[in-house]
């Protein structure tokens, strides 16, 4: 939060100073947008003038300047424009009373018979240094085409966290870059065009100075965007490149203010000027010096303009949406449909489990079948997941919702409660597992059995991982559930499954640094301190995302022990590459239930936590690539449904 | 060589625009302020400068080439070349001449320019000519 307001002071104290400095920068003859004899430019009407627009608008500034650090931050937006339109009222008020002390307009225009080879080619020149850089950093990229990862994070959130995804192409590597290149020659082009369109005057360095400059922050920003699938730089690097550019822009824009501001007032006539716009259809100058504020403003009589405005008004949109594509990457939701989902073989429909405060949104996919159809309720895994449990590109609620009912099987997803109503969720310290994942899942047995189309004696319960974990408590409240199927389901307290996960987070390659040991062991210190929660440490911290209730609640629970006692059909299913829920839990399940008449094991050589299939070892970074449900695992839990 | 003399014109006169930006570069071609090789600037600057139609500039500088000042072969430059000597001007041109100068001079005694400044200043004038 604090990075939002501070990245936002930088500009607003910018705009603030420059708003102020407004009436101070046009030609020292004019006082707001008038010529007027010096006399009245310096004497005490000219003070007066000055004097009060600056007092009138101080008020406004201080108070945006405050609210910059406690307004909302939905109401940001307002400390820059509510000085911004006060600042306009003030000019405009300021000029409609700066107009009796005015000049009568002079008629000569000069020009000199010099020749002016060279300058223009000469002052491009300053466009070269951030245009160097990038194609530098395209350069470096080509050359190390075969070091940069196949998929690479291009975005983060305002804690550094990746949030947006760029793939190994063309586009993707070296979009950035082309998109920075684009923004410099287009200010390049732009500063050509207003040069060879205007008269030569005092305003030229300026202009330069106003086109020029920015590619001096563009350049280095989009090198460094464009250098990500090699580096990802620490956030300090743009505070450093902010800091260092902004002041240097003030010096520069107040040296050119300086040298522009002595020089005689461009000759317009008067008749011309309608407010601060300029139509002349003699005058071939296509921008000519502004009356208004500063810099130069253009010639509406001729043609070319309007094509010019069109020209950059076109141009700037684009580069706004093309770069915020760029620049955000693909937000990894790139899911398709796996092989085995067959669309024409279902339907889907939106349903709503449970009624009142914490009814859910859910989606139910339905196969096309004259005869009543089994049922499956999916039951999301631990953290505040969607219907589909999306992780990155991976949806794999969503498989097997299509999976099965590409076989006949009607599935019931629905989005988590900790999801749907997080922030009401994480006041409650009171909060169980029964408030989290099983009175929904309950509830949505019960929809499901009332389903038209569904046969209501065969409705079944899939849990994933902590859903797996809470297979017996939710059976054991919904008797009417035909059987359980426990994928990638604990059979350990849940702290005992996360020290393992974290220490084999540590065992991975490059894992086992000397802050990773840290980490762990503070970690572990952390899961100690939830062993040793006792009853009557309700009222202490949250360990570990959750209060001490919700640990405490979960102490007498053992799903083996409750397990045992279920008749109804259970089938259990483990990934033997899971890091996250091992094969260590599969053997517990095994050892007990190995004999049960009613219970179906099964384990996947192949199969990651998510039941997607992969090689080698499983790590973090494997969810990061979209992958499907095996079809090896959904057709099991298909013939296993079907068969009871 | 200094730096490059200006010219102005009022865009309030009645003379015609291209008349003043003739007159005005004359006065330098003959004054010697602007020599044999230099190079004017392009129509479209000069008229982009001056904010008036490139046309004008363009028939300013054709009249400038038929005087023998300019020579615009050269693609889009106009350069300044030596006129060589030249001889009296033909009897047609005379009185043309003699009316114009009578005017300013008249002008000049109307606003109160004594006639001894008005013959001084004609004769620095005409003695500052180098072609």
């Amino acid at each position: 939060m604090i990075g939002i307001r501070l990245l936002l002071l930088f500009p607003l104290v910018l705009i603030l100073v420059l708003l102020h400095a407004l009436p101070l920068l046009p030609k020292r003859s004019r006082l707001f947008g008038v010529d007027v004899p010096r006399e009245v430019r310096y004497g005490s009407e000219g003070g007066r003038l000055l004097r009060g627009y600056h007092v009138r608008l101080l008020p406004f500034s201080i108070m945006a300047f405050l609210a910059a650090w406690w307004a909302p931050v939905a109401w940001l937006w307002l400390t820059v424009a509510s000085p911004a339109i006060a600042a306009l009222w003030l000019l405009y008020r300021s000029h409609a009373y700066a107009v009796r002390f005015a000049l009568p307009a002079p008629s000569t225009r000069e020009a000199s018979l010099g020749g002016d080879a060279g300058g223009l080619a000469r002052r491009l020149l300053w466009f070269a240094p951030p245009l160097a850089l990038v194609t530098a950093a395209a350069l470096y990229l080509y050359l190390n085409w075969s070091r940069i990862p196949e998929r690479f994070a291009s975005h983060f959130d305002s804690h550094g966290n990746a949030n947006g995804w760029a793939f190994k192409s063309v586009r993707g590597s070296f979009g950035p870059l082309a998109l920075g290149a684009a923004i410099i020659l287009f200010s390049m082009a732009l500063y050509m065009v207003m040069e060879l369109g205007s008269r030569r005057g005092t305003q030229r360095p300026a202009m330069l100075a106003c086109l020029a400059a920015p590619g001096y922050l563009v350049g280095p920003i989009f090198a460094i965007f464009g250098l990500l699938p090699m580096f990802v730089p620490p956030v300090w690097v743009f505070v450093l490149l902010l800091g260092a550019y902004l002041p240097g822009l003030i010096v520069l824009l107040v040296r050119v203010v300086a040298t522009s501001v002595g020089g005689p007032s461009e000759v317009t006539p008067d008749s011309c000027w309608h407010g601060s716009f300029y139509y002349n259809p003699q005058d071939p100058a296509l921008f000519v010096d502004g009356r208004t504020g500063f810099g130069l403003t253009a010639n509406f009589a001729r043609r070319l303009v309007w094509l010019l405005l069109a020209i950059i008004a076109l141009v700037t949109v684009g580069l706004l949406l093309l770069g915020s594509k760029v620049l955000m990457g693909a937000p990894l939701q790139d899911w398709r449909p796996p092989a085995y989902s067959k669309p024409d073989a279902f339907s889907e429909r939106a349903v709503t489990v449970g009624t009142g405060e914490w009814k859910l949104p859910g989606t139910l996919t339905v196969p096309r079948s004259r005869t009543p159809v089994p049922g499956v309720v999916l039951i999301h895994g631990s953290g505040p997941e969607d219907r589909d449990e999306t992780i990155f590109g991976n949806k794999p609620f969503r498989d097997l919702a299509e999976g099965l009912a590409s076989q006949g099987i009607a599935v019931l997803r629905y989005e988590k409660r900790t999801k749907e109503y997080g922030a009401k969720m994480a006041q409650m310290r009171n909060l169980t597992v029964q408030d989290e994942t099983v009175a929904d899942a309950v509830a949505a047995v019960t929809l499901l059995r009332t389903q038209p189309g569904i046969d209501p004696k065969r409705v079944f319960l899939l849990g994933h991982s902590l859903g797996g974990y809470l297979m017996p408590m939710m059976l054991a409240q919904a008797p009417e559930a035909a059987g359980g199927i426990v994928v990638a389901g604990t059979a350990r307290p849940l702290e005992d499954v996360m020290l393992d996960q974290f220490e084999y987070a540590g065992s991975l390659p490059g894992g086992d640094t000397p802050e990773a040991r840290k980490q762990i062991d503070e970690l572990r210190k952390l899961l100690l301190s939830v062993k040793a929660l006792q009853p009557g440490h309700e009222d202490g911290p949250a360990i570990l995302g959750a209060w001490p209730h919700y640990w405490l609640d979960l102490r007498g629970y053992d799903p083996i022990v409750q397990a045992a006692k279920i008749t109804r059909p259970l089938l259990i299913l483990q990934g033997e590459r899971d890091y996250q829920v091992t094969m260590k839990d599969f053997a517990i399940w095994t050892t007990a239930l190995g004999g049960h008449s009613n219970v179906t094991l099964k384990s996947y050589p192949a199969l990651n936590h998510l039941f997607v299939e992969g090689q080698g070892k499983s790590m973090p970074a494997e969810y990061m690539t979209p992958g499907h449900v095996s079809s090896e695992a959904i057709g099991d839990i298909a013939g296993w449904v079907l068969a009871h | 060589m200094g730096p490059a003399p200006w010219i102005g014109i009022d865009l309030g006169s009645p003379v015609p625009a291209g008349r003043q930006i003739v007159d005005a570069i004359r006065t330098h071609l003959v004054e010697g302020e602007l020599a044999p090789g230099d190079v004017l600037p392009s129509v479209r600057r000069l008229a982009m400068e001056l904010g008036v139609h490139f046309n004008t500039v363009a028939q300013a500088y054709r009249q400038l080439a038929e005087e023998g000042w300019l020579d615009l072969k050269h693609g889009r430059r106009a350069i300044v070349i030596g006129r060589g000597a030249v001889g009296d001007a033909g009897a047609d041109k005379i009185p043309y001449f003699h009316r114009r100068l009578r005017e300013m001079v008249a002008e000049m005694r109307a606003h109160g320019v004594a006639p001894d400044s008005i013959a001084a200043e004609l004769r620095l004038f005409a003695e500052r000519l180098k072609s």
